[in-house]
């Protein structure tokens, strides 16, 4: 059995490898799919139904999510057709509907050709479109499990256990660097010493670099990679004075 | 393929900053570091020059073997494909955590504050492979700046086999 699989796409031929996802797949060819709610980096969640595109097979069409959908030998798909346009712009209005307030959301989707929704807003303050990227980056990648969601059908929310701060947040901000609407976002006040994450009720001590006293990270993250076993004075000391230590210690032996 | 790491004779160093605008153009859609900031583009150099008393060092990654950005990337976004390979990142894969950033002990690794992506010496790896040298080297007008092989006598017992510490015990502060 080959590991290359063929198939045609908009009237291209396209090759993937068995058991990737269609998505990834049509992306690398050079196709522009949107899409919110995929990461490399973690599982699959096909929460934000963009990525949709028609597949035909055996003689049937029908409209899948390609960000969940494998590739398979000698389907066609068709990206852009007027029925997937349509239904691709009725989600953007159900997230426009659904979070208002995202101002990357609303630039996304005026990049679509959406500027505004036809659907009721249930709540004018809220940004986040439930794409579980944080959730996921959260418990796959960094491990820590501080977030998740609670609630379900329309009352379902991204929030901490409890709805409490969380004891297992390490504030690395991870959440908020892959988060696509913007409503995560880390804040840190140098002049106290803490980072504050609202969204996601995080609030860290910050690590003061041991030669300037500048911020490194959160305690928690420091701790976290000291856990590692990674080398202490890297990791408590900030970007710059590692510089130029380094550089320093370069003038001085003359090489590196 | 050409395989090495940049190695770093301080005292050749005339603070010209070459190394650094041919490492932001190299990385960057501009042919030529003029274009690159007449037109606008984010000017994002790996290599850093420091100033050090009267002149400057430039700070280049060391493509430690045993890299501590590495061991500390949770996503395996951080790389090498063998062990005399540059650590490469894989932009998609990167969650953003920025551990490589506190793990580093050279402060080598930076994170764009415009864009937020993580910024990292790949020796130029499109151009080493086609068997040239990367960008800074090439730049650089007093051969400050070396590409060699890690193994070579001379080079070997100046790679870092394990994290220099920043000075022990003074305050730091930039521009000092």
């Amino acid at each position: 059995m080959s590991d290359t699989i063929r198939f045609k796409a908009d009237g291209r031929d396209v090759e993937g490898r068995r058991g990737a996802s269609l998505l990834g797949v049509l992306l690398g060819a050079g196709f522009d799919i949107p899409h919110l709610c995929r990461h490399e980096a973690v599982g699959v969640y096909e929460s934000c139904r963009l990525c949709l595109v028609e597949v035909r097979r055996h003689g049937r069409a029908r409209v899948v999510a390609s960000c969940s959908y494998p590739v398979l030998e000698g389907i066609e798909v068709f990206t852009a057709g007027e029925k997937i346009l349509r239904l691709r712009r009725t989600i953007l209005e159900l997230h426009l509907a659904h979070s208002p307030k995202s101002e990357p959301l609303r630039r996304y989707a005026a990049g679509l050709g959406v500027e505004e929704t036809r659907f009721r807003i249930a709540d004018p303050g809220n940004a986040c479109i439930l794409c579980g990227r944080c959730e996921r980056v959260c418990t796959e990648v960094i491990g820590a499990h501080a977030i998740g969601f609670s609630g379900r059908g329309a009352g379902k929310a991204l929030t901490t256990p409890c709805e409490a701060e969380s004891a297992e947040c390490i504030g690395c901000g991870a959440c908020a660097v892959v988060c696509p609407t913007g409503c995560i976002r880390v804040v840190d006040n140098e002049r106290d010493m803490v980072r504050e994450i609202p969204f996601i009720r995080a609030r860290h001590d910050l690590e003061p670099c041991r030669l300037c006293g500048r911020p490194v990270s959160t305690k928690a993250h420091v701790e976290h990679l000291r856990r590692k076993g990674l080398d202490e004075q890297s990791i408590t000391t900030c970007d710059a004075c590692k510089k130029l230590g380094h550089a320093r210690l370069v003038a001085v032996q003359g090489h590196m | 393929m050409r395989k090495g790491i940049i190695f770093v004779s301080a005292s050749r160093c005339v603070a010209c900053r070459r190394c650094a605008m041919a490492c932001a153009t190299a990385h960057s859609p501009f042919d030529d570091f003029f274009d690159l900031v007449r037109l606008g583009g984010a000017a994002a150099p790996r290599v850093v020059c420091i100033p050090v008393g009267a002149g400057v060092v430039p700070v280049e990654c060391g493509q430690c073997r045993d890299a501590p950005c590495i061991a500390a990337c949770p996503a395996g976004a951080l790389a090498r494909t063998d062990e005399d390979s540059p650590v490469l990142i894989r932009p998609g894969l990167c969650v953003g955590c920025r551990s490589c950033v506190v793990a580093c002990p050279y402060g080598a690794i930076r994170v764009s504050a415009a864009t937020g992506e993580v910024l990292k010496c790949d020796l130029c790896i499109e151009l080493t492979e086609a068997g040239g040298t990367p960008a800074c080297v090439e730049a650089c007008p007093t051969r400050c700046l070396t590409f060699a092989a890690a193994e070579s006598p001379e080079a070997d017992a100046d790679r870092p086999q394990k994290p220099l510490a920043a000075g022990e015990g003074e305050t730091i502060r930039d521009g000092d």
